[in-house]
């Protein structure tokens, strides 16, 4: 295997906070990587600092050899990284479909986006058929549920074919049947060739559909491994469970 | 030398004009997104009332008239602030654009009010005698009436930042303007922060008014010309920062009086223009830039 | 008649709605206009036809764009005087300088910035691509460093202050605050007699009915419904791989030519171009007309132009004071409580009728759906 994605020595500073205070990642193509920590951990910092949504301090991040630092966020996602948001971020006075068309059309030539489109691409369908919103492809996406919004996001970065997956919160705010079918949607993506980075709180997800998992932990990385070995980590439980706020939700992730 | 001794006070007083423009506009654009193009109209209104004290009273007491001039003219843009508030802009909070479009209509009404009002001619008001005259310093004569103006606007600055950081109104302004939500939920009554910055903000452009009417005379459209002098300090400033307005405000009142020196009026207004988009590709964000957590989106 | 007919597929058995609405609007201008209108009046529409040209542009920079645009008088100005300046050259006759140098006594011959006016293959052409090129220089200057809303508003009219300030400035170039004025010939046409200007009408019609149609295929293309995205979220946008500064630039630029074309038309319609037509006042006013049309809707943009202006006209005719209230309560009445303008009135009508019939469609239920409360971020 081959490495896709290669961070190092990695700051993120606001003033004198270190949001990312010296961290190491490497991810080997066609890899599902779950990134799980407590709040302020950097999990989202990172995935904003790849896609330079925040400017790194210092540091490298080389994806397929290329250094991604100092390209700004549109030839970024060109290099071949799609990303989605906490917030689920569709355009909601478009419709279902042409959210969807948009995204697949970023590297036609811009003289031909002037064009009207015509009908719809068997890509746009199929991916919109593997989100389940062909019924809505003709309503706009401000009417859609909230879950329906992050799969319409997936759904508009997979059709762009990325070669990373970045997730930020993918299940957040779903119900128990919209994870299930989010969870073998990742699957099935990872299965396809892209490699995937999920950032997750939701403790039950990951244990039911990561294999490798990495714990942030102010700023840094503290382990990686397997959901077991992770689980069975003595400095990982004593992160969450050393902060009050956590306390809960951690213990009952753990146990 | 004396040149550019001579444009250096030019600059300063220009400055000072700008500055006590831009002071309420910033604070109201950095504080509630409100884009007030009205504000040009409570210059007028400050120059009006310093017009009707003075025929009120008669010239025999220029200078108590033009006393009095400075607080009326405060209270009176103020309270024109406030209404407009009340009546027009907190519907439009979150919809800065909207805000612009409006106030420019209620702008409009005000202009000719004034010319129903004092008719459509400019109008002469006359400086206090003491104002008359200058100092000869290096063979260079600064007008007093300059001298004031500048004068009334050090004592503005100092009387703001006070206010901003030893009292806990002002206090409350900046944590407004810093957070509003978390200033919300902290207690401070919002509103009120908000009303009160709209009625110091649109009180300062009637002082600015009334320092005006030193300058030249008195018209319905007196404002405009300023107005949009004092939004460009206000993006080369920064929102909301006092700092960066004072800077702004100099750095564009010297390059104007410079630029008009060695070419002509308009040379020096495409100028100024050309050098705030150029300061802008170095710096979009304005001299003074609040810091941010990027954390919290 | 045989212009509209074409305009109907006679093949298909229902044309769409648009094709009917677009024929109408079509025999309107084209038809009706010039049969029931005096000279006077139609000379009139003529010049509100050329603003409702400009209102189109305002409309896709500012309506679907986003973008305020404070400051199209600048290039309304900019088309005028380069078509002004070659009518003047034209009316003076070959050797001769236009009346507007020779006041001034500084010229001899003519300035280096006239000369190339001279000919109509420039001059037309620099009145939509002069005021392209500055839109795109300003624009990419302003939307590289991701600077927007009110500041690009303030800035754009600023500059066009500017622009009014250099022209009063340099009164032997340009003439000053009287602008260029005196026409006598539009290309063979003369501009003070009431036939020709009849031509002219049903050119400006044409020519309004061309610019809305090739603005409409660009606002439906794939590129419009980018715009109205990066309207919504431009740092959205960016994520999708797109450079949103290139997706505004090409709809404020495309603004910026129709001003200038519009401008351009003005000219020989209306026989005068001065700087009071084009400084930030007049600017601010043209974001109005298409505020009251519809700001979304581009030919409720166009109709904007036309019905502030025909009030404009009949009502400063007899009250002229009472007019400068009612353009600033206009602007207050129509932001506040008609944010969509004349359009979205039409819409709610619309809707409002369709409630009364039995409930049509699901669709607008889907659509009227609220939206899912906001789902707690943390689900540890």
């Amino acid at each position: 295997m081959t490495e896709l994605l290669k961070i190092r020595d990695l700051v993120v500073a606001f003033d004198a906070f270190h949001a990312i205070d010296g961290l190491d990642l490497t991810l080997e193509e066609h890899e599902v990587r779950f990134v799980i920590g407590p709040n302020g951990a950097g999990k989202t910092t990172l995935i904003d600092s790849i896609t330079n949504l925040v400017r790194p301090t210092a540091g490298s991040i080389l994806f397929a050899g290329e250094e991604l630092l100092g390209k700004s966020e549109y030839a970024i996602v060109r290099t071949g990284i799609g990303r989605t948001f906490q917030k689920p971020s569709v355009f909601d006075e478009l419709t279902v479909l042409e959210n969807v068309d948009i995204a697949a059309s970023f590297r036609l030539p811009f003289r031909s986006l002037l064009r009207r489109r015509k009908g719809i691409s068997d890509e746009v369908a199929q991916t919109l058929g593997s989100v389940n919103l062909t019924d809505q492809s003709e309503s706009p996406a401000g009417s859609l549920s909230h879950g329906q919004k992050q799969w319409l996001e997936v759904a508009m970065v997979l059709v762009q074919r990325p070669r990373l997956l970045l997730l930020d919160e993918p299940v957040a705010g779903m119900t128990e049947k919209e994870r299930l079918h989010t969870g073998e949607l990742v699957t099935r993506i990872a299965a396809e060739g892209t490699t995937v980075l999920v950032v997750e709180h939701d403790m039950d997800f990951v244990r039911r559909f990561a294999h490798k998992v990495t714990v942030m932990h102010e700023g840094k990385i503290l382990t990686e491994g397997s959901v077991a070995e992770v689980q069975s980590n003595e400095t990982v439980r004593e992160v969450y469970l050393g902060r009050p706020r956590d306390a809960r939700g951690a213990a009952e992730a753990l146990t | 030398m004396e040149v550019i001794l001579n444009q250096l006070f030019v600059g300063l007083s220009i400055a000072s004009i700008l500055l006590l423009v831009a002071l309420g506009l910033t604070f109201t654009f950095g504080q509630m997104n409100v884009i007030n193009m009205a504000h040009g109209e409570f210059i007028m209104a400050g120059a009006y009332t310093t017009y009707v004290l003075q025929t009120a009273l008669g010239t025999g007491f220029l200078t108590l008239s033009f006393g009095l001039a400075l607080p009326a003219a405060f209270l009176i843009a103020g309270t024109l602030g406030l209404i407009l508030e009340f009546l027009v802009i907190r519907r439009l909070y979150g919809r800065p654009l909207d805000t612009l479009l409006v106030t420019w209509g209620v702008g409009l009404m005000l202009q000719q009010l004034a010319r129903d009002l004092f008719g459509a001619q400019n109008v002469n008001v006359s400086a206090p005698s003491f104002l008359d005259g200058g100092l000869t310093v290096a063979g260079v004569s600064l007008s007093y009436s300059r001298m004031f103006i500048i004068g009334v606007v050090l004592f503005v600055v100092v009387a703001i930042a006070l206010y901003m950081q030893r009292t806990p109104a002002g206090r409350r302004m900046r944590a407004v303007m810093q957070n509003r939500p978390l200033a919300s939920v902290s207690g401070v009554r919002t509103r009120v922060v908000d009303r009160t910055t709209f009625f110091i903000g649109s009180g300062l452009a009637g002082v600015a008014g009334v320092g005006i009417t030193l300058l030249g005379p008195v018209g319905p459209t007196l404002g405009l010309a300023y107005l949009i002098d004092a939004f460009l300090v206000v993006i080369v400033g920064g929102l909301g920062q006092l700092r960066g307005a004072i800077l702004a405000a100099l750095a564009l009142g010297m390059a104007n009086s410079f630029i008009e020196y060695n070419t002509s009026a308009s040379i020096a207004k495409a100028g100024v223009f050309l050098l705030i988009v150029l300061f802008l590709q170095w710096r979009p964000q304005g001299m003074v830039v609040q810091q941010r957590r990027g954390l919290a989106s | 008649m045989n212009a509209v007919a074409k305009l109907l597929p006679s093949s298909a058995p229902k044309p769409s709605a648009f094709v009917v609405r677009f024929a109408l609007m079509a025999v309107a201008l084209l038809l009706i206009a010039p049969m029931v209108l005096s000279d006077f009046r139609l000379s009139l529409l003529a010049k509100f036809l050329c603003f409702a040209i400009l209102a189109i542009g305002i409309g896709l920079a500012w309506g679907q764009g986003g973008m305020l645009v404070l400051g199209q008088g600048l290039f309304f100005g900019l088309g005028g005087y380069c078509m002004g300046m070659h009518m003047k050259i034209v009316d003076a006759g070959p050797g001769q300088l236009p009346d507007i140098l020779t006041f001034s006594g500084q010229h001899e011959s003519l300035p280096l910035l006239w000369v190339p006016f001279s000919s109509a293959w420039f001059a037309i052409p620099m009145a939509i691509l002069l005021p392209m090129a500055i839109a795109a220089l300003l624009g990419a200057a302003i939307f590289r460093q991701r600077i927007r809303g009110a500041y690009f508003a303030i800035l754009s009219q600023a500059l066009a202050g500017a622009f009014v300030i250099v022209l009063v400035g340099n009164q032997a170039l340009t003439g000053g605050t009287n602008g260029l004025t005196n026409f006598q010939t539009f290309f063979g046409l003369s501009v003070t007699s009431p036939s020709d200007q009849r031509i002219l009408y049903f050119v400006v019609a044409v020519v309004l009915l061309v610019v809305f149609l090739a603005t409409r295929e660009l606002a439906l293309g794939r590129y419009g419904r980018l715009l109205l995205a990066v309207r919504d979220d431009e740092d959205r946008v960016r994520f999708l791989g797109y450079d949103p500064t290139r997706v505004k630039l090409v709809a404020y630029v495309v603004a910026a030519g129709l001003a200038g074309l519009a401008g351009a038309l003005f000219v020989p319609v209306v026989g005068i171009i001065s700087p009071a037509m084009l400084g930030i006042v007049p600017s601010v006013e043209m974001v109005i007309w298409v505020a009251l049309g519809g700001r979304t809707a581009l030919a409720w943009a166009a109709a904007g132009a036309v019905i502030v202006n025909t009030a404009k006209t009949n009502i400063s005719e007899q009250f002229p004071s009472t007019w400068l209230y009612m353009q600033g309560l206009l602007f207050v009445v129509v932001i506040l409580f008609l944010p969509k303008g004349i359009a979205g009135a039409v819409e709610n009508l619309r809707a409002l009728a369709a409630r009364r019939q039995p409930p049509p469609a699901i669709s607008r239920l889907t659509r009227r759906r609220p939206r899912a409360p906001a789902a707690a971020e943390e689900s540890v």
